[in-house]
């Protein structure tokens, strides 16, 4: 971990040292660099003074829950950044995955059950059935990947369609004809949404962001802590180099695939007790925000480079702004293409960031 | 694939090597040279400062501000009551005197049958809503 002041106290003592041309290029590109959070705040004061409700705690907590959820997913996706990559299958396997759990999971007494007939599942074993097909799915993205070096664009196109018209053949199934599935089981919900902060203390949060929490320790773990995550960034910035040095490319972009899967897995999950009710549609454009919210976060594409507590935080500043344009009652219309600026407002960030460093 | 292979041989530079996987299967900047690096990170500039330009253009002029959402009343045969604006997040009105002739108020309802009845001191105002006066015969 990096000391904050002690790094501001060497960039003072370096900036002192500059003659006044390089004093100006410095803090031209501190600014360029840091252009995202400064819009960011600039964004918050007007909207701020516009409608004073974003700053109220039902906000913030809306904020901090819808951060939560979107979380897991983005630090799996952060990983295929990592390598060079991307994965475009993420949205479609939430909403199988999210399916999956739901039509589990529904409450005896549904009508119009999915499975008819079947008794009370076990919650956590339905969790792993959806962690075990969001990983089956990435394996499949990370094996073409690993092991015909092909784009994972396209082969996470590929995955995406796939998995979509397993999904839509899954609603259309069991005489279910593609209707949207609810009516989950009380335990369930109460698992997910329900508030153990909330009955401890008022606050009432729930407990989707423990789980997250959760697993972005978990995560963290990997990528800072395991080997496996140290080769996934030796991979991501030169898998020649990497290769050369004895770590092994293919079971490495395999296993970050797989992890990714995983996540969406989870993801899927959380997603079907969160929104109550699934259609073929849940999990649509997911990786977009995910993929954005990386890239804000500082996951170059360029590869080998990004952190965790970046992903945390662009995920966290992308629900802000989304949740800001709200409140200043822009057109939805119109949040589309502002969304659009600001992914390529990140882009150039991070490629300039890439050309000045060499 | 080859090629790659003579330059490890030939001992050179890792860092000289064309990525795997970069844009389009090869790196962005592998094999540029300074002068295009330099012409790259100036159109990076240019399109960092117009991006955060347009950025903050859009969400000034598409804010409508404090106009924010409108809550209309649908009074169902009563008497009228005024349209509201509210911002998004905060909670509408009850109108007052919204009267008919043999029924009570019940209360105000999202759906014309009644079945939603709206919270004014809890539920916010997240979009544009009618709502629908609902009546009992006295």
């Amino acid at each position: 971990m990096k000391n904050p002041i002690k790094s501001l106290q060497q960039t003072s003592a370096r900036y002192k040292t500059l003659d006044n041309k390089d004093r100006r290029a410095f803090v031209a590109d501190t600014l360029l660099n840091n252009a995202i959070y400064i819009i960011l705040i600039v964004f918050i004061i007007f909207t701020y003074t516009q409608n004073h409700n974003i700053i109220s705690s039902s906000s913030i907590i809306n904020i901090i829950n819808l951060t939560a959820a979107s979380l897991p997913m983005a630090l799996g996706i952060g990983g295929c950044i990592v390598l060079t990559g991307t994965d475009l299958s993420a949205g479609r396997t939430v909403g199988l995955t999210a399916a999956i759990s739901a039509t589990l999971l529904q409450s005896l007494t549904t009508t119009n059950k999915f499975f008819e007939g079947l008794g009370e599942v076990p919650i956590p074993l339905v969790l792993l059935a959806a962690l075990a097909v969001g990983g089956i799915v990435g394996l499949v993205n990370g094996f073409f990947v690993a092991r015909f070096q092909l784009h994972p664009f396209i082969v996470t196109l590929a995955t995406q369609l796939i998995v979509y018209g397993v999904c839509l053949m899954y609603y259309m199934s069991n005489g279910n004809n593609g209707q949207s599935i609810s009516g989950l089981s009380d335990a369930y919900k109460n698992c997910i949404t329900g508030s153990v902060i909330g009955s401890l203390t008022g606050i009432v949060i729930p407990n989707y962001v423990i789980y997250a929490v959760i697993v972005l320790i978990i995560m963290w773990f990997i990528w800072n802590k395991t080997t496996f995550g140290k080769n996934m960034f030796a991979v991501g910035s030169n898998p020649e180099a990497a290769n050369v040095s004895g770590v092994n490319v293919f079971f490495t972009t395999l296993m970050v695939h797989t992890l990714a899967g995983i996540t969406y897995g989870y993801t899927g999950f959380i997603e079907a007790a969160r929104i109550g009710s699934n259609t073929a549609n849940t999990g649509l454009n997911y990786e977009c925000d995910a993929i954005a919210a990386c890239v804000i976060g500082g996951v170059s594409f360029v590869g080998g480079t990004g952190t965790i507590g970046g992903v945390v935080l662009g995920v966290f500043l992308l629900r802000i702004i989304f949740v800001g344009l709200n409140f200043l009652s822009i057109s939805g219309n119109m949040q589309y293409i502002i969304k659009g600026i600001i992914i390529l407002l990140a882009c150039s960030i991070d490629m300039r960031k890439y050309l000045t460093r060499k | 694939m080859s090629d790659e292979n003579k330059h490890l041989s030939a001992g050179e530079e890792k860092s000289e090597q064309p990525r795997r996987y970069g844009l389009f299967g090869v790196s962005a900047t592998g094999g540029m040279s300074e002068n295009q690096r330099k012409s790259m990170t100036r159109w990076a500039t240019a399109f960092v400062v117009v991006m955060a330009a347009a950025f903050l253009f859009l969400v000034v002029s598409g804010s409508t501000g404090a106009a924010g959402l409108t809550v209309t009343f649908d009074s169902q045969g009563g008497s009228e009551a005024a349209s509201q604006s509210v911002l998004y997040g905060d909670t509408a009105e009850e109108p007052e005197d919204v009267v008919r002739v043999g029924y009570t108020l019940v209360g105000w309802s999202l759906t014309p049958d009644g079945e939603q009845l709206w919270d004014f001191s809890d539920d916010t105002v997240e979009e544009n809503l009618t709502l629908y006066a609902v009546w009992e015969t006295q």
